[in-house]
């Protein structure tokens, strides 16, 4: 008849799915125990039986059947995910209780090992190196700013989540998306020219048959995204049993940095220097806006000074001039927090 | 009747002032300026920030100190005129201008 087709070849599709060629034509439909699905819009027809907040019920592996499997349509599978998910928790875990920042050149050594060493481990293929490298990137990053905002914030999602036995791929996507919206306000990259230069021959070394030359460094959008607003060692105060970034507040009218006379003070006994606050909000509505510190140059640190325990002083490491402590203020970067 | 004194705020005062000084606990760029123009330097604390900046040394003093519950300028007013009424600046030596090389000596 016309329009009648017959394949009695190989009945099993992607995902080794039974394909449902006599419903929308060759190749155009699947399905497996959980659901039936539109190859070509990638949506299911039935309700997701083990349905996500962030994911539409309609939705096929999320979105991305590249990073995803589902045989059954009923759970997506991508254990990395988690992997990632526990490496970044542990480090910003240990480095939360040895009180070590988060963002700095340790920070960065670990996870470049963690990560080298897991792809060697699991003999990742080169895209799945980048995914998992990236996936631990963005972990990182909301994890980092969660702590940072509050460790008792970070510890429940560690111990009721990420712990949580019954953490699966789903669990960790939705946590995926809520952690890169975090990390999207706190771009920093613990990848850089030499994780990139030691992954790829590693990467390479363990794929000879593909034939892969490492010419340039793997990078997602996402990942060169970050690596274009490199925010490396932003300054956070201990605050209110946590961490928290910190903030200048701003009228307009004077240079941010600019100290008044009779400001800066250093002898044995007194140091005193330039105000800023961790209360944002509280600077926007009192001086008209704030700036979040984002770089402090060597030669300046920043210590609790008042009776408001939000309120810090930039003050120099040692002695120095007026003038020097001012070229030092002058070099201060920020970035707009309003 | 001889008018109270008024205060004079070497780096100017704004509304936003009362919430950084209190913040920070001292102010050490006010005069008080009499009615024939004389002028005398204080410096304001709270004992927060005088408890912190005198740290583990053995004394801390400074010409005109007053210390306050609260550095903010209703205080620092209400302050000085008291202290003004009980004759307090007549113990000083009142100062020319408020240029002052030692105020600067950091910048």
């Amino acid at each position: 008849m016309p329009g009648r087709q017959y394949n009695a070849t190989y009945p099993y599709g992607f995902n080794g799915q039974m394909k449902s060629d006599e419903i929308a034509g060759a190749g155009n439909h699947n399905t497996a125990e959980f659901w039936e699905y539109d190859t070509r819009s990638g949506r299911r027809w039935n309700l997701d039986p083990n349905p996500a907040v962030e994911i539409s019920p309609y939705a096929a592996f999320n979105g991305n059947p590249i990073l995803f499997s589902d045989p059954l349509g009923d759970t997506l599978s991508n254990p990395q995910l988690v992997d990632a998910l526990k490496m970044a928790s542990g480090e910003i875990r240990s480095r939360l209780k040895n009180n070590q920042g988060f963002y700095n050149d340790n920070a960065k050594a670990n996870l470049n090992r963690g990560v080298v060493d897991y792809i060697l481990k699991n003999k990742l293929n080169l895209g799945d190196a980048g995914d998992f490298q990236n996936a631990v990137q963005g972990y990182y990053n909301g994890l980092g700013t969660i702590a940072m905002m509050s460790s008792n914030e970070f510890n429940n999602v560690d111990a009721q989540i990420i712990n949580n036995k019954s953490l699966n791929s789903k669990n960790a996507i939705i946590a995926a998306n809520f952690y890169m919206q975090h990390a999207n306000k706190n771009l920093w990259t613990f990848m850089g020219a030499a994780s990139d230069a030691a992954m790829l021959p590693a990467t390479a070394g363990l794929f000879p048959e593909v034939g892969f030359t490492p010419r340039e460094p793997m990078t997602n959008s996402f990942t060169r995204r970050s690596l274009s607003n490199v925010e490396a060692n932003i300054p956070i105060v201990e605050y209110n049993g946590g961490n928290s970034y910190i903030y200048r507040g701003a009228n307009g009218k004077n240079p941010l940095f600019q100290l008044k006379g009779g400001e800066y003070k250093y002898t044995d006994q007194t140091v005193r220097g330039l105000s800023v606050h961790v209360d944002q909000p509280k600077l926007t509505n009192i001086r008209g806006a704030a700036y979040q510190i984002t770089n402090l140059p060597k030669g300046l640190k920043i210590i609790q000074q008042g009776k408001d325990l939000g309120h810090f002083e930039i003050v120099p490491t040692s002695k120095i001039s007026g003038q020097e402590f001012q070229s030092l203020l002058n070099r201060i970067t920020v970035k707009s927090a309003n | 009747m001889e008018k109270p004194p008024e205060l004079i705020f070497k780096a100017g005062y704004s509304e936003s002032d009362d919430f950084e000084y209190e913040m920070k606990g001292y102010r050490n760029d006010v005069f008080v300026k009499m009615e024939n123009g004389d002028l005398y330097e204080v410096f304001f604390y709270d004992p927060v920030r005088l408890t912190q900046d005198m740290g583990s040394g053995i004394y801390i003093s400074q010409p005109g100190l007053i210390i306050l519950n609260s550095v903010n300028r209703k205080s620092m007013e209400h302050a000085v005129l008291e202290l003004w009424e009980r004759g307090f600046f007549h113990y000083f030596k009142p100062r020319l201008s408020i240029i002052d090389k030692h105020f600067d000596e950091n910048i």
